[in-house]
């Protein structure tokens, strides 16, 4: 992208679908890690009490079994539990220290006859010294032994680490997470962006006027490669017609100019004020008839044109059916033969077997016919015309000879064209359309067409495929 | 005839009316599809000229509501679309006809005709006579003044297709259509030289002439002489 497009560019990376893709996902992983922390840390936590009160329990048992034989047995067990993670204080009922490695007696602490696992927080001066408070959780329990004595028993337990960290950092990560991902956002939607932006700079261009771009194709063949070559498909195609349409109007300026300008003329000489004494209801009748007639040829024009270039573009093809070609070949055999015999000329017709062809009956009779009527035009009287066909099961071919003029080899392609009329047949009439219509109605049939010298004549052969080979 | 014209270019829609009351026709003029199905419902025609694109309500459509409230009216459309297969599509509608515009008022005019008449015509006749010319249909044998006239098998549908449309002006594109079944133009006078071999057979040595060239137009079987 150009410098003056570089301001826009990052609000535009934020409205990318990568970004958001990018965030949305981030979101969700940061919800699933989150989730899962708090479900992991819940269940170390949940099976640690479960552990401690166990030790704990077992403890206030032994120790209430040995207050029943005094006060002595007592401090035996607790000195041999001082050597554990135990901490504890026996004071006698005057709240005198007797026993123990907690230095007073921790506040808020009521004994009780029964076992009572509680999260406590000790207060710093209860304990030894180099013990600390924190980190550490103080289930304990406490209870009054039967000579009226009192005990406190704490079992503190230190939080792992791993569960510090996350407790600790649960934010931090959160926030790395959801920073990394928007950064990957930005360089993916930058990514796609840099792809998105050539396809839409493309199109700018054509928008603009040059239909001949074309979007660039990576070498990675990728999805973004797929719908640039698509595209470029698409382009060919509309390029393809645009040049049909523009050839079309072309042709329609450059054919029936003339014609629509004699048109004018006639007519207006035909009502000129200084004839109008000289003139009779004849005179009008002729001119307007005349006008017909001029016009008549415009439109045959106009409609042959269109068709040609319907044909071309490749519209047309919902009205195709499987027929026999070579009853069709017949019939305009057929109609044509008394045209020839006008001209004194022999049609003769050489007919297959019945062959199926797939495509529009109308169109390659009328391809047929003006290949018919060019040879019976073209060929002096006299003549002899032939009309061929020529079934099997790897295509049908329909030939038509002549043996008159023929054309020179030099100007076989050149016929084919629009409005190509040789020197040799400017007098004949004819609008120079005849075999280009039989090229395109080949072309859309999936045939071909060819010319040949026969010394003296021509011959035109049109080959065709058996149906089943047709789609 | 009582026609009805549903046309949404309102001038061509005037010159083809007054064309068509010259030639002695009634004729309603309509210029959208809501008021022509309304007219083409409630009236009684002989035959309804209907455009194919219409505002309001489409040619197509109008026809498929007429069919289907069992109206058997002949319609005819009229359409700027030149494809053959508009033209399929168009009599699969339940259209009997379909013009392709530029169309000349000559061919209208004569396919108007051919309508109205086919609604009439009884195809169970056995004979059929213009003057002294007579196609007896079982036999398929043809006679002028008693004489037996000898017809290849396509001049004898070609004569038949006249008989059946006895003073009416036939288009050589309707004769293509229904005596040939091409559906393209030939760019030559083909379809001139099959008539003049035809009416070689069938006037020549007689004194009154029946197959007639209408200029700029067609030709018509009649024993009047045209004008």
């Amino acid at each position: 992208m150009s410098g003056s497009d570089s301001s826009p560019k990052l609000p535009r990376l934020l409205r990318t679908s990568a970004i958001r893709l990018a965030l949305t996902a981030s979101l969700l992983a940061t919800l699933l890690l989150g989730v899962s922390l708090a479900g992991i840390y819940a269940t170390v936590m949940l099976g640690l009490d479960e552990e401690v009160s166990e030790q704990l329990e077992q403890s206030v048992q032994r120790l209430s079994e040995a207050s029943k034989s005094g006060r002595e047995p007592v401090v035996d067990v607790l000195e041999s539990m001082s050597e554990t993670e135990f901490y504890f204080l026996l004071v006698d009922d005057q709240g005198v220290s007797v026993f123990g490695n907690l230095l007073i007696w921790p506040e808020d602490v009521e004994p009780k006859l029964n076992v009572d696992v509680r999260g406590l927080w000790i207060d710093e001066d209860a304990l030894p010294e180099g013990v600390a408070e924190d980190d550490v959780y103080w289930p304990g329990v406490a209870l009054v032994l039967a000579d009226n004595s009192r005990l406190v028993l704490l079992r503190p337990v230190e939080q792992s680490d791993l569960l510090l960290f996350i407790s600790d950092y649960l934010i931090e990560v959160i926030v790395t997470v959801i920073v990394l991902s928007v950064l990957m956002g930005l360089l993916l939607g930058g990514l796609v962006l840099r792809r998105v932006d050539t396809i839409v700079a493309t199109a700018a261009e054509i928008v603009s006027g040059d239909l001949n771009q074309r979007v660039p194709i990576s070498r990675y063949s990728d999805e973004f490669d797929d719908l640039a070559s698509h595209l470029n498909q698409m382009l060919d195609r509309i390029q393809q017609l645009m040049q049909g349409m523009r050839e079309v109007t072309d042709n329609v300026a450059h054919d029936l100019r003339s014609p629509i300008t004699r048109l004018r003329n006639h007519l207006e000489v035909a009502l000129l004020e200084e004839g109008r004494a000289q003139r009779t209801e004849a005179d009008y009748r002729e001119a307007i008839q005349q006008a017909m007639l001029e016009i008549d040829g415009v439109i045959r024009t106009f409609n042959e044109l269109l068709n040609i270039s319907q044909l071309e573009s490749g519209e047309h093809r919902t009205e195709w059916a499987i027929f026999d070609l070579s009853k069709a070949v017949h019939e305009l055999g057929e109609f044509y033969e008394m045209l020839a015999s006008e001209k004194e000329q022999t049609l003769t017709i050489l007919n297959g077997q019945e062959c199926n062809v797939l495509g529009s009956k109308a169109l390659i009779s009328q391809a047929i016919g003006n290949l018919l009527e060019n040879a019976i035009k073209y060929s002096p009287s006299g003549a002899m015309i032939g009309l061929e066909i020529h079934c099997s099961a790897d295509g049908h071919r329909v030939v038509v000879t002549d043996n008159g003029p023929g054309i020179r080899t030099s100007d076989h392609a050149r016929v084919m064209e629009r409005y190509v009329r040789l020197d040799s047949s400017r007098t004949e009439p004819g609008n120079g359309l005849g075999l280009s219509l039989v090229k395109a109605v080949m072309k859309l049939h999936g045939a071909t067409l060819a010319l040949e010298n026969r010394n003296p004549g021509l011959q035109v052969s049109m080959q065709f495929c058996a149906h089943r080979d047709i789609d | 005839m009582h026609l009805l014209l549903i046309e949404d270019d309102a001038q061509a829609a005037r010159y083809i009316s007054k064309g068509l009351r010259e030639c002695g026709h009634v004729v309603d003029e309509v210029h959208d599809g809501g008021a022509g199905l309304d007219f083409a419902l409630n009236g009684e025609y002989d035959v309804i000229i209907a455009d194919r694109m219409l505002p309001v309500c489409d040619g197509l459509s109008i026809i498929k509501t007429l069919r289907s409230q069992g109206d058997v009216t002949p319609v005819l459309i009229l359409s700027a679309l030149g494809e053959v297969n508009d033209r399929v599509d168009g009599l699969s509608a339940g259209g009997d006809d379909y013009l392709v515009k530029p169309y000349a008022f000559s061919e209208l005019r004569a396919r108007i005709d051919a309508l109205a008449r086919r609604n009439m015509a009884n195809p169970n006749e056995a004979k059929l006579k213009v003057a002294d010319l007579e196609i007896d249909l079982h036999k398929h044998r043809v006679t002028r003044a008693g004489e037996l006239i000898r017809l290849q098998p396509r001049e004898y549908r070609l004569l038949e297709y006249f008989m059946r449309h006895a003073d009416q002006v036939v288009t050589r594109s309707m004769l293509l259509e229904q005596v040939w079944e091409f559906n393209f133009d030939p760019q030559t006078n083909v379809i001139d030289v099959q008539i003049s071999r035809l009416r070689a057979k069938i006037d020549k040595g007689h004194s009154l002439p029946l197959l007639h060239t209408i200029r700029g137009a067609g030709y018509k079987l009649s024993v009047e002489e045209p004008i």
